[in-house]
């Protein structure tokens, strides 16, 4: 893919005398633009340090690698030279501070210069699955209100069944690094369409404002009802997270960084900000790589890795985890889901002289927000029912192991997780009523998200246990049986339709269904009508017809002999 | 045993597209040679994962994944080179 060459693109006094302005200039305080609950206040840092840090090396370094894909770089400068013109472009379309802007970029360059380029705009970036089916990309998009998104023209294709859908947006192109050009755009009377191309990248034509409160990225994740429920989470939040994150782990200048997850995952946000916050390099992956990593880390030289435990207990299993085989990761984290503590010894042991640290927190309170640093001497004592403790609270964090009256239960006892401090959420999105269930104000005055996760208390910090409900984790995806289900109703209208996890050595590895023998649709149409509403990790891989279900004692149907039906 | 493994590949990738109805092939034969199985929807990650650890127990073929090309671990004709395995 050709660079365009945008050597003269960015000026560094220009830079300069922009980051001037942020610093001399007193944040402006903005009318909540947003139909959502204003985030109550909450202490981060006085300023967006993530994004001028990026900035400052831009200045600084612009000759710096940036980003790195399969076919190209982009230096600092040719990076925030498109992520002015986005910003610009955004700016003169009457975009608004604090508003919400869809990413249509899948996992490429064009979304992280997309993404600075609405957080320069004020904005707060959505990003959709560029393998998700349409309908939920287009739930995303209605709930998230946005009337902005940034498209890779590259991804028409991908895109072509969503973008007639859309109304009334202003979609955006010019963002990436290469010549190519939108091709036939699809008809939408209702859209306007118009290139960023054009828009000055060697500076910003406004003066940049955010507040700390004001949102930063919106994800969604699995919901029981059906349809996906939205977290939008704020800048103090993420400034926290990485503060933290700073003081327990810090990064050297020009570090390589392997980005091995999409942006519609909130693990996503570590590598990135890790990588253009302190000058390093983001190393963005195809499905291949992250299926196999070890060749990728081992030739790009990779620095930093942040994985889903699945990712290392394949490579446990690849045979690659062996001494000396990657000297230059300096640092391991897993988040996600619950990290298996064999996994977690190979890592150790393969790379004595590396971190390895277990991450633990839900998308609602911002990535991750407990650690435990991992050795195998520790591990061998303190690991629980075969996995990895997860530790104790980042200082951003405050913890409670709670009964189901939310009054902490006595230590060493199972109780619920309470997750309070700076990286919490406002809440859910537009969802008062999910909001309330989850997000609940204690004895103590204090609001606290509930997890739904069991932990116990024990010497080394916390220990997982399991999940109060059937929520899983599936390669650290979250996902509700209930969503799953509600799809699966839509394509076999029966009580007998019902979908289990699959499990291996303790871990899910993938979802199964059992449907009635005599029912009449075809496995490929099952798998087609529940792919019209649920994203690829999500759908069964395994299909079982039965002649009769088991029961339990109530004559209910007993998942959990359906669930041993599938491991046998 | 070159035979053999062509149909011990050849059963594999059968029982894979059994298990992921969805991508819409049916045989070995429908299978674009040069195209990840990943990016046809064929298997996920941890599917393909399992092939592989399948595909070496059944011909006694070990890779080492350190070194190999990952875009011929994912492919029907780069897994034939690997493996050695013939067309039939």
């Amino acid at each position: 893919m050709p660079i365009r060459t945008v050597a003269q693109g960015i000026r560094c006094q220009r830079i300069t005398e922009h980051l001037a302005r942020r610093k001399a200039g007193s944040e402006r305080k903005r009318k909540q633009t947003l139909s959502q609950p204003a985030p109550s206040p909450t202490p981060g840092p006085e300023k967006p340090v993530l994004l001028d840090r990026f900035l400052q090396t831009a200045s600084d370094a612009p000759s710096a690698p940036a980003l790195h894909w399969d076919g190209g770089t982009a230096t600092y400068s040719q990076l925030s030279c498109q992520a002015f013109r986005v910003a610009n472009c955004l700016k003169r379309c009457g975009f608004a501070g604090n508003s919400t802007c869809v990413l249509l970029t899948g996992s490429g360059p064009v979304s992280y210069a997309g993404l600075l380029g609405i957080l320069l705009a004020g904005g707060c970036y959505v990003p959709t699955g560029e393998h998700w089916p349409p309908r939920r990309n287009l739930s995303v998009i209605r709930q998230s209100k946005a009337r902005f998104c940034i498209l890779d023209p590259a991804l028409l294709p991908v895109y072509r069944d969503l973008l007639p859908e859309l109304e009334d947006m202003c979609i955006i192109t010019g963002a990436g690094f290469s010549e190519k050009e939108p091709g036939d755009q699809p008809l939408n009377s209702s859209c306007s369409w118009l290139s960023c191309a054009a828009c000055p990248g060697d500076r910003l034509e406004f003066t940049p404002s955010r507040s700390g409160n004001d949102y930063f990225y919106l994800l969604f994740t699995s919901g029981s009802t059906g349809t996906p429920k939205g977290v939008g989470i704020t800048g103090n939040a993420v400034e926290a997270y990485f503060s933290c994150l700073a003081e327990l782990a810090p990064v050297s200048q020009g570090e390589r960084f392997i980005q091995l997850h999409s942006l519609t995952f909130d693990v996503a946000e570590h590598a990135m900000w890790r990588s253009l916050s302190s000058g390093g390099c983001l190393y963005l992956t195809g499905e291949d790589v992250r299926f196999m990593p070890g060749a990728f880390i081992r030739r790009h030289r990779i620095t930093e890795m942040m994985a889903v435990p699945a990712t290392g207990s394949m490579m446990l299993r690849m045979r690659v985890l062996r001494p000396g085989a990657f000297p230059d990761l300096r640092r391991i984290f897993f988040c996600g889901e619950a990290l298996p503590a064999a996994t977690a010894a190979a890592f150790c042991s393969a790379l004595p002289e590396a971190m390895v640290c277990n991450l633990y927190g839900p998308t609602e309170v911002t990535i991750a927000c407990l650690f435990y640093l991992v050795t195998k001497e520790k591990l061998a004592k303190d690991a629980i029912n075969s996995y990895t403790p997860i530790g104790r609270p980042l200082p951003s964090t405050r913890i409670r192991v709670a009964d189901s009256s939310l009054a902490p239960v006595r230590n060493g006892e199972t109780g619920e997780l309470l997750l309070a401090g700076s990286q919490l959420a406002p809440g859910y999105w537009d969802d008062p009523d999910k909001t309330a269930a989850a997000f609940v104000t204690a004895d103590d005055g204090c609001v606290w998200y509930r997890t739904g996760d069991l932990v116990r208390s024990t010497g080394c910090g916390l220990c997982y246990l399991g999940r109060r409900d059937t929520m899983l984790k599936i390669r650290g995806h979250r996902v509700e049986l209930a969503e799953v289900e509600s799809a699966l109703a839509k394509a076999v209208p029966s009580p007998f339709a019902v979908a289990v996890p699959r499990m291996r050595a303790g871990e899910v590895t993938g979802i199964g269904i059992f449907v009635p023998a005599d029912c009449k649709v075809t496995d490929e149409e099952i798998i087609r009508q529940m792919g019209l509403t649920l994203p690829p990790y999500m759908l069964p891989d395994t299909i079982r017809r039965l002649e009769s279900f088991p029961l339990n004692a109530n004559g209910k149907i007993d998942r959990g002999r359906l669930r041993d039906m599938l491991t046998s | 045993m070159s035979t053999e493994k062509s149909q011990i590949f050849r059963k594999l990738v059968e029982q894979l597209l059994q298990k992921h109805p969805g991508s819409g092939y049916r045989s070995l034969e429908d299978l674009p040679g040069d195209t990840s199985l990943i990016t046809l929807g064929v298997t996920d990650s941890i599917g393909m994962l399992e092939f592989l650890l399948s595909l070496e127990n059944a011909t006694g073929t070990q890779i080492d994944y350190i070194s190999a090309d990952t875009s011929e671990l994912v492919t029907v004709n780069g897994l034939r080179r690997l493996f050695s395995i013939p067309e039939e």
